[in-house]
């Protein structure tokens, strides 16, 4: 026993001399903010019990940074969360389903693309917890943007008839495939939501996706981006009676295309300003 | 490439072994083919990629040892083709060299590179082991040192860094472990198997970046300290004394960053401050568990407790479910094999659980024996999770015939496990008979009815197997649900709508066994309803299966 002991001590010396730890420094995520405007695609549902503390956690984040600067937006395509209530609208569609799909399956819920950035040592871009998505969020904002995103809606309140017109300006050459994706969210609808065990009849939800006015997977942009030279985009939609123009908005962003599917830049607009 | 040059090399350095005395070469084969059937919306199935097109997916291991005087090396082939496991959801392929390792004794030196299976204790701090059907396979990467001070105590440490399907991931993992075994009087049955082992863990410069931007978010009176380092370090021994077995272990963990998702946090929502819950902390954790178990010709009883808190232990502080545990904290609920008694299984809870399991058996007489088992697991503030308590009596008639009954009590906190409704409390009563006609042909029968008014409602299940030894065993079961009477009239309509979607629905299984030596294939069609699939405390949240399913294991 002696000689074990005596074996052991230098062992258990060394393991603990290197024990002192050098303090991790906490930064301040509003300096060094760039250009870049971040994208969060949410994935919730109307009967996700922990969906609402995402959700809040994204509109918190939001008012840290600034509407500028990070474009939320929730996707109602959590599978067998996302059933409507009785008399609650339903938000699911082909759609925003293709949409999720397209990003890669998730997970449990509530779970959120960070600019669909597929981190180290993971397998899927979908993120969960919630306690990870500020972390995410803070650092792409240190990201310098290679394009910006200029919206112009233009709505007729008599049609509802609305024109986007999407600019896009690299500031430098960017090689491989780029899409633009196009979609129309809706703020602020009050409808049922399951909240840990209980049903909110009048919750309020935020940034839903109403449509994909781009293909789901993004429309490929088929003019080189070259530093300087503006690429323009336009789409027309009708907006349904039952979206209330005021609280729409059109969110635009540029992605990858293929196994790197990242979001470099996004946009977000009211349809009324 | 580089694997696949590695792989050919070290077949070769095996088969020239092959010849030569003392020398051994063995192996195992594990093959799963799943046939998806069409996309069902009612079950849950549509909108996953096999289902809805892929129609066919495939695991396989294949495993290559050899030893020669001392020396053990071996190499795993993995494949996965479309496969469910990694994600139920989804759709998974890659294939290569899952495992590969070395391993030689010199004298009193024991040593190991590659990918190495090993546990510290019960494996509270430190468990690298494989779970395929849950798709866990953390073996570390790395190099093992041992040594043998004598025939009673050793020592071994190890570093590496554990593995994440066919990559590793970045957090460096060191550790060591003493184990000694000491028999004060060699004539009476009285002995200690003490242990100690201590694990550090190193978070990587990702890992805690991400952290830190995640807490700069948070108000500075909220915001932590963080730390690339934490250590979690052990005690553990088993004693016997005559008829008793007493095993003990107490772990603790130095500040670890994890994430709590029940942690109160402030946020701002306009010019308001809210509580939201979840956020990362800064904790230390411990976990003691303890068994006692007596023995005694007839009877037999042990007592099981567990108390944990912030005990997770993982790559990432964010890391859930079956990802990325480094440790792996004992079960304290009874391992139910019926398909209806194991249809509400929990798993184990890392940031706090206290539990206690209690297990008596008595053999009356040859032919009559009972047993009773009792589990109870709590949130540290008393939150009740689970409780069961099982009953169950055995009636043996010689070697002809056998009967087992028992009835399953069960109070099962599905929020908690599984994000729905709220508890579910459930009766489930069982029978299983078995009938030998002759030493090589048998029938065996089962049966379960649960009933409950929770989730979907009351299930029966009900299977019969033919087994014509030595070569084939066939059969066939069937879980259905009974449909509801006269629902809570506060339910809406979407409300019932989902609690009866499967009434009166059937899910069958036929299938077809074939054993020969030592490989046995099976094949079955199998529409199985959505559950929790849990092995070992370690549990997750499947959907339902409707197709045939093909396995073929062999071993050489």
């Amino acid at each position: 026993m002696k000689n074990v002991f005596l074996f052991l001590s230098p062992a258990v010396l060394l393991f603990f001399s290197a024990c002192k730890e050098q303090p991790v420094i906490i930064p301040d995520p509003s300096l060094n903010v760039t250009g870049r405007t971040v994208l969060v695609e949410e994935v919730t549902g109307v009967r996700c019990a922990n969906c609402p503390t995402g959700t809040q956690t994204l509109v918190s984040l939001q008012q840290q940074y600034g509407k500028d600067k990070l474009v939320v937006v929730s996707i109602h395509a959590a599978t067998g969360f996302s059933v409507p209530y009785a008399g609650g609208q339903d938000f699911r569609s082909a759609e925003t389903l293709e949409l999720v799909n397209y990003i890669g399956a998730p997970e449990g819920f509530p779970t959120a693309a960070v600019d669909r950035r597929l981190l180290l040592n993971e397998q899927l871009i979908f993120l969960t917890p919630h306690t990870r998505w500020g972390g995410e969020v803070a650092q792409d904002l240190q990201q310098d943007p290679s394009l910006a995103i200029a919206l112009e809606n233009t709505f007729d309140p008599s049609s509802r008839a609305l024109n986007i017109n999407v600019g896009i300006l690299p500031d430098q050459m960017l090689s491989g495939e780029h899409r633009l994706t196009v979609l129309i969210t809706q703020d602020s609808i009050v409808d049922p939501q399951l909240n840990g065990s209980t049903l909110i009849q009048n919750y309020i939800h935020r940034h839903v996706v109403r449509d994909v006015v781009s293909a789901p997977s993004g429309d490929p942009i088929a003019e080189p981006l070259e530093a300087g030279v503006l690429v323009n985009k336009t789409f027309n939609i009708t907006l349904p009676q039952a979206w209330e123009a005021k609280h729409c908005s059109v969110v635009a962003y540029v992605h990858r295309a293929g196994a790197d599917k990242e979001v470099i830049q996004a946009a977000e607009q009211h349809v009324i300003e | 490439m580089k694997r696949l040059t590695l792989a050919i090399s070290f077949s070769a350095l095996c088969f020239s072994g092959y010849a030569q005395n003392n020398s051994y070469i063995t192996g195992s084969l594990q093959a799963n083919g799943n046939f998806f059937f069409a996309a069902d919306s009612v079950l849950g199935t549509a909108g996953i990629p096999q289902y809805d097109y892929q129609k066919f997916g495939a695991e396989t291991w294949l495993s290559l040892n050899y030893s020669h005087n001392g020396l053990d090396a071996g190499l795993r082939f993995d494949m996965f083709n479309n496969s469910n496991l990694l994600n139920p959801n989804d759709s998974y392929s890659d294939v290569g060299i899952g495992r590969w390792y070395i391993h030689k004794k010199i004298d009193r030196f024991d040593i190991a590179g590659g990918y190495l299976y090993d546990q510290i204790g019960s494996g509270i701090i430190y468990r690298a082991y494989e779970e395929r059907t849950l798709m866990i396979d953390n073996a570390l990467f790395g190099a093992q040192v041992g040594y043998q001070f004598n025939d009673n105590w050793k020592v071994r440490a190890f570093t590496g860094r554990q593995k994440q399907q066919f990559n590793r991931y970045g957090t460096i993992l060191r550790g060591g472990v003493i184990e000694g075994f000491i028999k004060p009087d060699s004539t009476k049955n009285f002995a200690f198997a003490p242990g100690a082992g201590i694990v550090g863990r190193t978070y990587t410069d990702e890992t805690i970046n991400s952290a830190r931007f995640e807490v700069a978010g948070y108000f500075k009176d909220e915001q932590i300290d963080l730390q690339y380092n934490t250590y979690a370090a052990t005690v553990f021994n088993t004693m016997t004394a005559g008829d008793f077995t007493w095993y003990f272990e107490a772990a603790g963990k130095t500040e670890d960053v994890i994430s709590d998702l029940n942690a109160p946090r402030s946020i701002l929502n306009g010019n308001d401050i809210d509580t939201t819950l979840g956020k990362l902390v800064n904790r230390r954790g411990y976990t003691f568990y303890s068994s006692l178990a007596y023995a005694k010709k007839g009877f037999g009883i042990s007592l099981e407790a567990k108390r944990t808190k912030d005990f997770s232990f993982r790559q990432d502080p964010n890391a859930l479910g079956i990802q990325g545990a480094i440790n792996f904290l004992p079960p304290m609920a009874k391992q139910n094999t019926y398909r209806l008694t194991a249809r509400f299984a929990p798993a184990t809870q890392e940031l706090g659980e206290q539990a206690l399991q209690l297990d008596v058996r008595y053999k009356f007489n040859k032919k009559l024996s009972a047993s009773i088992n009792f589990s109870e697991i709590q949130f540290l503030d008393g939150t009740e999770l689970y409780r069961e308590v099982t009953p169950e009596f055995t009636f043996k008639q010689k070697r002809k015939w056998q009967f087992i009954g028992g009835l399953q009590i069960l109070k099962y906190n599905i929020l908690v496990y599984q994000f729905k409704g709220k508890y579910v409390d459930a009766l489930t009563p069982y029978a299983e008979f078995l009938y030998k006609f002759t030493p090589r042909r048998s029938i065996r029968a089962e049966a379960q009815y649960l009933a409950t008014e929770d989730e979907f409602g009351s299930w029966v299940n009900g299977s019969v197997e033919v087994g014509l030894a030595p070569h084939w065993i066939i059969y066939a079961s069937d879980m259905y649900k009974l449909k509801h009477g006269e629902l809570d009239g506060s339910l809406t309509p979407e409300e019932v709508k989902a609690k009866t979607k499967y009434d009166g629905a059937h899910f069958p299984s036929l299938g077809v066994v074939y054993s020969r030596k030592s490989n046995r294939v099976s094949l079955a069609y199998v529409k199985q309803v959505e559950g929790i699939n849990c092995a070992g405390g370690i549990c997750r949240l499947e959907p339902a299966f409707h197709g045939v399913r093909l396995t073929l294991n062999s071993s050489f």
